[in-house]
């Protein structure tokens, strides 16, 4: 064996073990009636497990679940970043103090922030309902209406400071000459905004658009920590139906199938995004 | 439409450095008026100041019949070109061009025809669609041109626009922005730390020192009749050369014997006098009448640069220079002993002290 192939040798076997080996069991089951229950009774089934998730109506209400709060909370995220990024960017002594503080939530481990917001935000004990009932105002975060909302906020909350990071470093890497001459140009504040810093800016709003929706596909914790998908199924994301049948109901085939799916969907998904930030 | 610009007491602080220290200045309309000066000379910060992109510490600007010190860069009516073109680069040239248009709400059909024309006053038509990124250094300093041309500004602002371009190219866009100066005749004032630039383009050169106007007048009035130690010696290439002297009745005594000063000087007491390489001669012909300034000198080493070649000699006053045509350096090489020559209209007089000039050069003589 070539001096090349032996230094590749030790990576190949570590990505094989952690990487390839699970990929190719989770594909091999996912045709397979592969049940921990029932680990002595495997039968291969073809594309049934495939068929049954798109028969599935919890599927389909998981998945739209997902797109929602994606679409909310990355959205929501977009616009919060950089409208506190410009903002700090026009700070002087303070800008490394508000950046430090705005970073805040970036570091606290998600489980522990949806613990936090179940207690903030429950309508009995929590201090937020508490004081909107001072102002007249009763509204139950976690009810059937606001629940999926709820997550959203709490998504935004958390990840919001990592648009910000994204954008106000990508402002402070802008030249600063166009700006002058847009100045002299005669173009207002909007003006240039429109026309300059978004355009400048789009590459890494497309970056931070890519990095932010693929992690909030994976939304689990806060829906694991607070509501269990519920009241009945109305937060009960894509994540959260896998970790349920393969974990709760020890349907591993049904559940790897379903994880086949997602990963297409969002590949479908990255593509689209790519294409359409792209054509300039 | 060309338009007088005047500074008056202008000054401006970062924190505690002050760079500008009282700008007095009158840009006549229709000029072509070149900052000089050494860098963080503050040239560049009082074109900042009159673009608007720097807040004044004190002081007032006119643009015309309008004071403009505290308005905002774009109501101020005006067109700068950058050093380094700062063109849109997410835009088109014949966008980049009509954005300035586009934000005074001009029509669509409108700007579309100015740009046109402009283009082709560049002879640049068929860059029009393209990108900044796709352009080479030359054409998008063109393009930035442009875009300052078409505005048709009151007043148009460059900042050293030719300092990143190839030496060849510099020539020839100095010879363009010249033509369209003439052609255009706006009010212009124009940055650079480059004399040769302000010798050949300028109406009117402002030479700045640390802050300050030193000298403000023609070329001719710059080159042959410098105001102060200071212009004498930047302006100029290769620099000037100086010798300290003391007035001893009929001239000055000096480290290589006495310079004739004029009859009938009163005492100056203590001078530096100084020689532009140009004036300085081998002096070979001893039967003829005294030059005022004669010295000998030993030459150190002779630079040919085609018709004419740059000597370095040594004095007893240091290293000096001389500028000699082709013909005459025969019999200069280095090591060999040679009296230099200047006559007494061609020397400067300042004093040490103050650097003011006291007497010397005449413009435009001989």
């Amino acid at each position: 064996m070539g001096l090349r192939l032996r230094f590749l040798l030790p990576l190949a076997l570590l990505l094989t073990g952690i990487l390839v080996y699970p990929l190719v069991f989770a594909g091999w089951i996912s045709v397979h009636d592969y049940q921990l229950t029932r680990l002595s009774d495997i039968r291969f089934t073809g594309a049934e497990n495939f068929t049954d998730t798109f028969r599935n109506p919890n599927f389909w209400n998981a998945l739209g679940n997902t797109l929602i709060f994606v679409l909310g909370a990355v959205s929501l995220e977009l616009v919060l970043g950089l409208a506190l990024a410009l903002l700090v960017q026009r700070l002087d002594r303070a800008r490394h103090l508000a950046r430090s503080l705005l970073l805040a939530p970036m570091f606290i481990t998600p489980i522990a922030v949806g613990l936090l917001f179940r207690f903030l935000l429950n309508a009995e004990i929590g201090v937020i309902p508490f004081l909107l009932r001072g102002v007249g105002l009763s509204i139950d975060w976690f009810g059937p209406q606001l629940a999926l909302f709820s997550l959203i906020l709490i998504d935004t909350w958390q990840w919001t400071p990592f648009m910000f990071l994204m954008f106000l470093a990508g402002l402070e890497s802008l030249p600063r000459s166009p700006f002058e001459a847009a100045e002299v140009d005669g173009a207002s504040r909007w003006s240039q905004f429109l026309h300059l810093t978004l355009p400048l800016l789009r590459p890494v709003i497309l970056v931070a658009l890519i990095i932010r929706s693929l992690d909030a596909f994976k939304v689990f914790e806060y829906v694991f920590a607070i509501t269990r998908g519920g009241p009945g199924t109305s937060t009960e994301t894509i994540q959260y139906l896998i970790y349920q049948t393969g974990f709760r109901f020890y349907r591993l085939g049904e559940a790897a199938a379903m994880a086949f799916v997602l990963v297409a969907v969002t590949l479908v998904l990255v593509f689209l995004l790519y294409t359409v930030l792209r054509r300039s | 439409m060309a338009t007088t610009t005047v500074l008056e007491n202008l000054r401006k602080s970062f924190g505690e450095e002050e760079v500008l220290r009282g700008i007095d200045l009158r840009v006549e309309a229709g000029s072509f008026t070149v900052f000089l000066g050494p860098s963080g000379c503050g040239k560049s910060t009082t074109l900042r100041c009159l673009a608007g992109l720097e807040e004044v510490s004190s002081g007032r600007i006119w643009i015309g019949e309008r004071e403009v010190t505290h308005l905002e860069p774009r109501a101020r009516d005006i067109a700068m070109v950058f050093q380094n073109y700062a063109l849109y680069p997410n835009m088109s040239i014949e966008r980049n061009m009509g954005f300035g248009l586009k934000n005074q709400r001009v029509p669509r059909a409108e700007i579309r025809r100015r740009v046109r024309e402009t283009a082709t006053l560049l002879g640049m038509e068929s860059l029009l669609h393209r990108f900044p990124r796709e352009l080479s250094g030359g054409q998008q300093q063109r393009a930035a041109i442009g875009r300052a041309i078409v505005r048709n500004p009151n007043l148009f602002l460059f900042d050293e626009p030719l300092s990143n371009l190839d030496a060849k190219l510099r020539v020839d866009t100095r010879a363009e922005l010249i033509r369209l100066h003439r052609r255009l005749g706006a009010t212009s004032v124009y940055v650079t730390h480059d004399q040769e630039e302000a010798m050949t383009m300028a109406d009117r050169i402002v030479v700045m020192n640390e802050g300050r106007v030193e000298q403000a007048g023609t070329p001719a009035e710059i080159y042959f009749q410098p105001e102060t130690l200071m212009v004498a010696s930047f302006v100029g290439s290769p620099t000037m050369n100086f010798v300290d002297g003391q007035w001893c009745g009929s001239g000055w005594t000096t480290p290589f014997g006495t310079i004739l000063g004029p009859p009938e000087q009163p005492d100056t007491g203590s001078v530096r006098i100084g020689v532009r390489p140009d004036d300085l001669q081998p002096w070979k012909d001893p039967s003829s009448d005294t030059p005022a300034l004669t010295a000998p000198a030993t030459v150190e080493l002779v630079e040919l640069l085609g018709a004419r070649g740059i000597v370095t000699v040594t004095t007893a006053a240091g290293e000096w220079k001389m500028v000699v045509e082709q013909r005459r350096l025969a019999g200069l090489s280095p090591g060999s002993e040679i009296r230099l020559a200047a006559p007494a209209d061609r020397l400067h007089v300042f004093d040490p002290v103050s650097g003011r000039r006291l007497l010397g050069a005449i413009p435009g003589d001989g």
